[in-house]
């Protein structure tokens, strides 16, 4: 298969492990998609970040 | 428990998994295990207070990266194999009242992206042939958790209705020099009467050959076998065409519309496979407002769909409600400031 032209990343990734050892992956935008306009950001999950 | 049992007659696995007997089942609202955690709250599986879009592997997966020994011996006619592979769940959003179909334009483009990403990720593992990404909704197709989400199966190997599609593709292929689906999408867009939005990128239309009454595909203009192709003016011209199509499904008898929705696209085998177009089918048990269309003897047993409806009138039903155009579904979401 081929990819398009790199283009600019539209998302930050964060890779964290659940306490019972599944993988769980936060995908934030750019734009924010808080339900609650005006909201924080989605604050640091816990559990254990993947080296 | 869980492994693949060889199914002789049919040539194909059956996956085995016990353990989703165990699965929640529609729980209450206010105890929605796919919703952020809140302070003081109980802890769901989103150890966060919000979040955008959340991919997590299932805790009650049908196939797994380390899965179990098969609970039973296999034989030489029906051998047994661990049940690897990936089970996912999308959170849309963390809003457990939104849906696909109310959910803005802009967030629809971004699960978009998600899915390009996941396939990406999920294709380049070693033990994923086939990454098929799809949707449950309503409880008419059971589902069983009512916050906004989707899932995403890493198989494998390639499952037995992508399999079918590949070698109908192959063969059309050798014999023309073309693309099986091109050519039905043409066949579609020149006839004009079974579509029902254009998009720039993308069209949604019932198929000639639909096997339920509102089947739809979507399908992008160009050739393309998997979502790691799509530019971002696909990404954004296909979250457009498809706000559009779920708009219209909810239009059409005035409720909740529940379907099906899967996306076919090219293995990642590490075969090469020209002869694939990507394409989204919807299936929509709904024949009419109150009466489901069943898998009956016909359709289970035999394998022949018989579709109550034509595709044409169903087409002309869809035309007529809901947005008149992708343009309409722009305007409206710049309207509302989506």
């Amino acid at each position: 298969m081929k990819e398009p032209k790199q283009e600019a990343p539209q998302f930050e990734k964060e890779v964290v492990r659940l306490p019972d050892g599944r993988e769980l992956t936060y995908y934030r935008f750019p734009e924010g998609h808080s339900q609650a306009a005006g909201k924080p950001r989605t604050p640091a999950p816990q559990g254990q970040k993947e080296p | 428990m869980s492994e693949l049992r060889w199914h002789p007659l049919l040539s194909q696995w059956v996956i085995t998994a016990t353990h989703r007997q165990e699965r929640t089942f529609l729980p209450p609202d206010d105890y929605c295990p796919l919703c952020p955690t809140r302070p003081g709250g109980f802890p769901t599986e989103v150890p966060a207070e919000d979040y955008d879009i959340v991919v997590f592997e299932n805790k009650f997966p049908s196939l797994q990266a380390v899965p179990p020994e098969p609970a039973v011996a296999g034989s030489e006619l029906t051998p047994v194999s661990p049940a690897r592979g990936v089970c996912e769940v999308v959170l849309y959003s963390s809003d457990h009242r939104s849906s696909l179909t109310t959910m803005p334009v802009r967030r629809i483009a971004n699960l978009a992206r998600v899915w390009r990403d996941r396939t990406r990720v999920l294709g380049a593992r070693e033990d994923v042939d086939y990454v098929f990404v799809f949707e449950n909704k309503g409880e008419a197709v059971g589902v069983t958790l009512h916050h906004p989400h989707g899932q995403i199966y890493g198989f494998s190997f390639v499952p037995p209705i992508v399999q079918k599609e590949l070698e109908a593709s192959r063969a059309h292929r050798e014999r023309h020099g073309r693309c099986l689906f091109c050519d039905c999408l043409s066949a579609e867009l020149a006839d004009g009467r079974r579509v029902v939005l254009e998009g720039e990128r993308w069209v949604a239309f019932i198929p000639f050959f639909a096997r339920y009454p509102y089947e739809v595909y979507l399908a992008p203009r160009a050739h393309q076998g998997s979502m790691v192709e799509w530019s971002e003016a696909d990404v954004e011209d296909l979250a457009v065409v498809l706000k559009g199509l779920l708009v219209k499904y909810d239009a059409l008898f005035d409720k909740p519309f529940p379907y099906l929705m899967v996306c076919h696209q090219a293995p990642v085998d590490g075969a090469l496979h020209p002869e694939f177009h990507l394409h989204f089918e919807f299936y929509p048990p709904l024949r009419t407002a109150t009466k489901l269309k069943f898998l009956a003897g016909c359709e289970a047993g035999a394998g022949n769909f018989i579709n109550d409806k034509l595709a044409e009138e169903s087409a002309a039903e869809l035309r007529r409600v809901g947005p008149q155009s992708a343009a309409q579904v722009r305007r409206e979401e710049a309207s509302s400031g989506g």
